[in-house]
C-alpha cells in the first residue's frame, strides 16, 4: 500500500548552501512561489478591464475584496481598515495554497507545523507591535481582566500572559493539524481502493465525498486563520 | 409611470433591508458556531504546550527542577480553561452563575 506521510516529504530541487545554513530551494518553495503567481495573476487578469457592470471573473476578485472587507469592518472596525492588505494576502495566500495542495501531484505546504508557526509568529509580532505603538504602556492592561478583585490578579495575570503566548501555537497547530489530517485521510482511504479489487468502490465513494469535504475545510480553516487574526488585531486596536 | 418606479424602487429597498438583516445574522451566527467548535479543542491544549516550555526554561535557568514545571502546569490548564469558558460564553450556554446586565 501506499504510504499515506509521503506526501509530506520535503524535497530539495535546487541545493543551495548558507554557511552551514541549508536553504535550499525546496517543492514547498517552489509551490508557495506558485501560489503567489497564481493570486497575482488571478488578481492582475481579473480587473484589467475594469467594467462598472463586471464580468463573472471581474466579480470573483471583487467578491474576495467585499469578503476580506466586510470580515474587517465586522471584527475591528474602521481602524481596521489600514491593515486590509495584510488580512488580504494572508487569506488568499492560506485559501489558494490549501487549495493548490488538493489537486493531484501537488504539495500542500500548510500542512507544515514550521510554515503555519512562522505565519502565525509573524501575525502575533505584528499584532504585539501594534498594539504596543498605538497604546504604550497602557497595553498591557490586556493581562488585567475586567471586573476581577485584586485578590485574585496574581494569579490571573500569569494564565493571561500564558493564554496570550499560547495564541500563534493554537494558530498554527489548528491549520496544520487540519491540513495534515485531511491529506492523510485521503491517501489511507486512496490506498484501499486498490488493495481491496471490486469493493474498492466503497472507499473510492468516501474518497470523493472527503475530497468535497477537504474543499470545505481549506475555505474554513482560511477564514479561521484570518478571522482570529482580525479578532487579535482588535484586541490591540480597541483596547477595553 | 414615473409614479409607479418610485413606489417599485421603495418596496425594493424595503425588501433588500429586510433581507439584508435577516441573511447576515443567520450567516454570521452560523460561521461562528463552527468557529468556536472547531477551535476549543487546540485552545484547551495549546496553553499547557507554552506552560510546559516556559517551565522546563525556567527550572533550567535557575536549577530547580520540578518547581516551576508545576506551577506553570497548573496555570497552564487554568488558562486553556478559561480560554474555552471564555469561547462558551459567547454562545450563551455557560454554566453556573452570572451577573444580570
Amino acid at each position: 500500500m501506499a504510504d499515506p506521510i509521503h506526501q509530506f516529504e520535503i524535497k530539495k530541487i535546487v541545493p543551495l548552501k548558507l554557511n552551514d545554513i541549508d536553504i535550499s530551494f525546496t517543492n514547498s518553495s517552489l509551490f508557495m512561489i506558485l501560489t503567489v503567481t497564481i493570486i497575482s495573476l488571478f488578481l492582475i487578469l481579473s480587473i484589467k478591464k475594469k467594467k462598472i457592470v463586471p464580468s463573472r471573473f471581474q466579480l470573483t476578485s471583487e467578491l474576495f475584496y467585499k469578503f476580506i472587507l466586510n470580515m474587517i469592518n465586522d471584527n475591528v472596525g474602521q481602524d481596521g481598515q489600514k491593515y486590509f492588505s495584510l488580512i488580504f494576502s494572508l487569506f488568499t495566500f492560506i485559501l489558494f495554497g490549501n487549495l493548490l495542495g488538493l489537486l493531484p501531484y501537488s504539495f500542500t505546504f500548510t500542512s507544515h507545523i514550521i510554515v503555519t508557526f512562522v505565519l502565525a509568529m509573524f501575525i502575533f509580532v505584528f499584532v504585539t507591535l501594534v498594539g504596543i505603538l498605538m497604546h504604550g504602556f497602557k497595553f498591557f492592561t490586556l493581562f488585567v481582566p475586567k471586573g476581577v478583585p485584586i485578590a485574585m490578579l496574581p494569579l490571573m495575570v500569569p494564565i493571561e500572559v500564558i493564554s496570550y503566548l499560547s495564541r500563534p501555537i493554537s494558530l498554527s497547530i489548528r491549520l496544520f493539524a487540519n491540513m495534515m489530517a485531511g491529506h492523510t485521510m485521503l491517501k489511507v482511504f486512496a490506498g484501499f481502493i486498490f488493495s481491496l479489487g471490486i469493493f474498492g468502490i466503497a472507499p473510492l465513494f468516501v474518497d470523493v465525498a472527503l475530497t468535497a469535504f477537504e474543499v470545505l475545510v481549506a475555505f474554513l480553516q482560511a477564514y479561521v486563520f484570518t478571522v482570529l487574526t482580525c479578532l487579535y488585531l482588535n484586541d490591540a486596536i480597541n483596547l477595553h | 409611470m414615473n409614479n409607479k418606479l418610485k413606489d417599485f424602487n421603495k418596496r425594493l429597498q424595503g425588501f433588500k433591508k429586510k433581507n439584508l438583516n435577516k441573511n447576515n445574522l443567520k450567516k454570521n451566527k452560523n460561521l461562528k458556531d463552527i468557529n468556536i467548535v472547531f477551535k476549543s479543542g487546540i485552545e484547551l491544549v495549546s496553553p499547557v504546550i507554552v506552560a510546559v516550555f516556559i517551565g522546563i526554561f525556567l527550572d533550567n535557568y535557575f536549577q530547580s527542577k520540578p518547581v516551576f514545571l508545576i506551577i506553570f502546569l497548573i496555570l497552564g490548564f487554568s488558562a486553556g480553561i478559561i480560554n474555552v469558558f471564555r469561547a462558551v460564553k459567547r454562545l450563551g450556554f455557560e454554566v453556573g452563575f452570572k451577573k444580570k446586565k
